[in-house]
C-alpha cells in the first residue's frame, strides 16, 4: 500500500479512539523490523525474517493541570496490506 | 550467590575517604547475609562479571548513574528521547542487549550516601503477603484492570476523579500497582481524562507505607539521573522501605485496553514470576525474556517500542527479595 493510503486508515482509527489528536498530523515512515540472531537464542527461539511495516506517530503538546507541559505520543504499527496491528501511547 | 558490584574510585571521588570506609564495613555486615563485595571499573563490569559468575546469581548495582553509569542507548523511537537508558549493558553479556542473561539490579544513592548505606543495610530480607494497591490515568482503566488482576486486585483508584489530594497509601499495602504519566522535570506522576491531567502522586503521599514492592508504568517512572529523593518518585519508595522498583528510565508505552503490551505486558509478568515465589531479580529478568517470546509469537517481530521497552525498563532495590510464604494464595 501507499503511504497516502496508509495515513487515511490510521487518522480515521485515531480520530475515533483518540478525538483530541484529530487536527494532527501524523509522521509515517516505512520500516524493516529486524532482530539479530542472538537474541533469539538466548531464549531458545528460531529466529523470524524481518518484517516490513508502517509507523505512524501521532504528537501533540498538552498542559498538565500543574501548569507543565508534555508531549502525548501516540503510534500505530499498521502491515504493508494496511491492517492495524497496535495502537499505544506514551505515558 | 549475591554480589555487591562497586567502583571504589568513582565511589571515593563522590564520597570521599571515609565514604568508602564507612560502605566497606557496611559491606562486612550484610556479607554475613550472603551479599558479597566485588570491587571493579565500572567500564569492564560486563567483561568481569563473565569470569565467576553462574546461573542464577544476582548482581547488584550500587550508585546511580555517576557510579556506575547507566548504559546510553540511541533511542528507537520518534519520541522525545534521544536516548533509552539502561541497565542491559551489564545483564547482557554480549552486544546483543535487549534480553538480559544475568539478574541485575541497581541501588541508586540518590546523592546520599546515607540514603544509599539504608538500602544496603536492608538487602536479604523478604516480603510478607498484603494487600495490592493500584492506581491508574482514566483513560487506561480497562488496561490498568487487566495488570492488577494479576495481583488479585479488584478496586483500582482511577484518576481523575482521584488525585494526589484524595489518594491513601497506607502501610497496609505491600504489592503497588502505577499506570500513569510520568515527567522527567517535576517529581509527580499523573492521571489523564482526554486533554486534563491532573497530579494523581506526590512524594508527600508515601509518607505511611513501610514495605513493598512497586510496579510503574510511568514514563521517567525510573528516571533518577541528577536526581535527590524529594525529586523522583522512584527514590522516595526506596527510602520509604519499598524492596524492589520496577520502572522505565524514559517515555514509556502501554495500550489503552487489553490484551497487555509493552509496558504492561513487563509489569504483568513481573507480577506473575513474583506472586509464584520468584525473587524479584529472577521476576524481572523472566519478565524480559517472555515478554520478547509473547510479542515475537503474538505479532512476529519486534516494532520499535517493544525494543524501547526491553531496554528502558530497570529494576532497583534488593532483587533478592520474595515473597515469604512462598506461593501467592489465589483469592476465590
Amino acid at each position: 500500500m501507499e503511504k497516502k493510503e496508509i495515513e487515511k486508515i490510521v487518522k480515521k482509527k485515531i480520530m475515533e479512539d483518540y478525538p483530541e489528536f484529530s487536527d494532527v498530523k501524523p509522521s509515517i515512515s516505512e520500516k524493516i523490523l529486524e532482530i539479530s540472531e542472538g537474541e533469539f537464542k538466548k531464549v531458545k527461539m528460531k529466529p523470524v525474517s524481518p518484517k516490513k511495516v508502517w509507523i505512524a506517530v501521532f504528537k501533540k503538546v498538552f498542559q498538565r493541570d500543574d501548569g507543565s507541559k508534555m508531549v502525548k505520543i501516540v503510534r500505530a504499527t499498521v502491515s504493508k496490506d494496511g491492517e492495524i496491528i497496535k495502537i499505544t501511547e506514551s505515558h | 550467590m549475591n554480589y555487591l558490584i562497586w567502583d571504589k574510585k568513582r565511589f571515593e571521588k563522590k564520597f570521599g575517604k571515609k565514604g568508602v570506609e564507612i560502605t566497606d564495613a557496611l559491606f562486612d555486615k550484610v556479607e554475613e547475609k550472603g551479599f558479597i563485595p566485588v570491587q571493579c571499573e565500572s567500564e569492564k563490569i560486563s567483561e568481569f562479571l563473565k569470569e565467576f559468575e553462574r546461573l542464577g546469581d544476582h548482581f547488584i548495582l550500587i550508585g546511580g548513574d555517576d557510579l556506575i553509569p547507566f548504559g546510553k542507548i540511541k533511542n528507537p523511537c520518534d519520541d522525545g528521547d534521544k536516548y533509552v537508558y539502561t541497565d542491559n549493558i551489564y545483564s547482557s553479556s554480549d552486544k546483543d542487549i535487549l534480553l538480559p542473561e544475568r539478574i541485575v539490579s541497581r541501588l541508586p544513592d540518590g546523592d546520599d550516601i546515607n540514603f544509599l548505606h539504608f538500602l544496603i543495610e536492608n538487602l536479604g530480607s523478604d516480603l510478607k503477603e498484603k494487600e495490592p494497591f493500584g492506581y491508574t490515568a482514566k483513560v487506561w482503566t480497562l488496561a490498568s484492570k487487566e495488570v492488577f488482576r494479576t495481583i488479585n486486585g479488584k478496586d483500582i483508584f482511577i484518576s481523575p476523579p482521584t488525585d494526589y489530594k484524595t489518594i491513601k497509601l497506607n502501610s497496609n499495602e505491600r504489592f503497588f500497582y502505577f499506570n500513569l504519566h510520568g515527567s522527567d522535570e517535576t517529581p509527580f506522576w499523573y492521571g489523564q481524562e482526554g486533554g486534563v491531567y491532573p497530579v494523581a502522586l506526590k512524594p508527600e503521599n508515601l509518607n505511611e507505607i513501610e514495605d513493598g514492592i512497586v510496579a510503574s508504568e510511568a514514563c521517567y517512572g525510573a528516571y533518577i539521573i541528577g536526581k535527590k529523593i524529594d525529586e523522583a518518585l522512584s527514590l522516595k519508595f526506596l527510602s520509604k522501605g519499598v524492596k524492589s522498583f520496577v520502572g522505565s528510565t524514559t517515555i514509556a508505552y502501554g495500550p489503552s485496553k487489553p490484551p497487555s503490551t509493552e509496558a504492561d505486558l513487563i509489569v504483568k509478568i513481573f507480577f506473575e514470576e513474583f506472586l509464584n515465589g520468584k525473587t524479584s531479580g529472577e521476576s524481572f529478568y523472566i519478565a524480559k525474556n517472555k515478554f520478547f517470546k509473547t510479542m515475537i509469537k503474538n505479532q512476529g517481530f519486534l516494532d520499535e517500542d517493544d525494543k524501547k521497552t526491553l531496554l528502558q525498563f530497570v529494576l532497583y532495590g534488593d532483587p533478592t527479595t520474595r515473597l515469604k510464604e512462598g506461593k501467592w494464595k489465589k483469592r476465590k
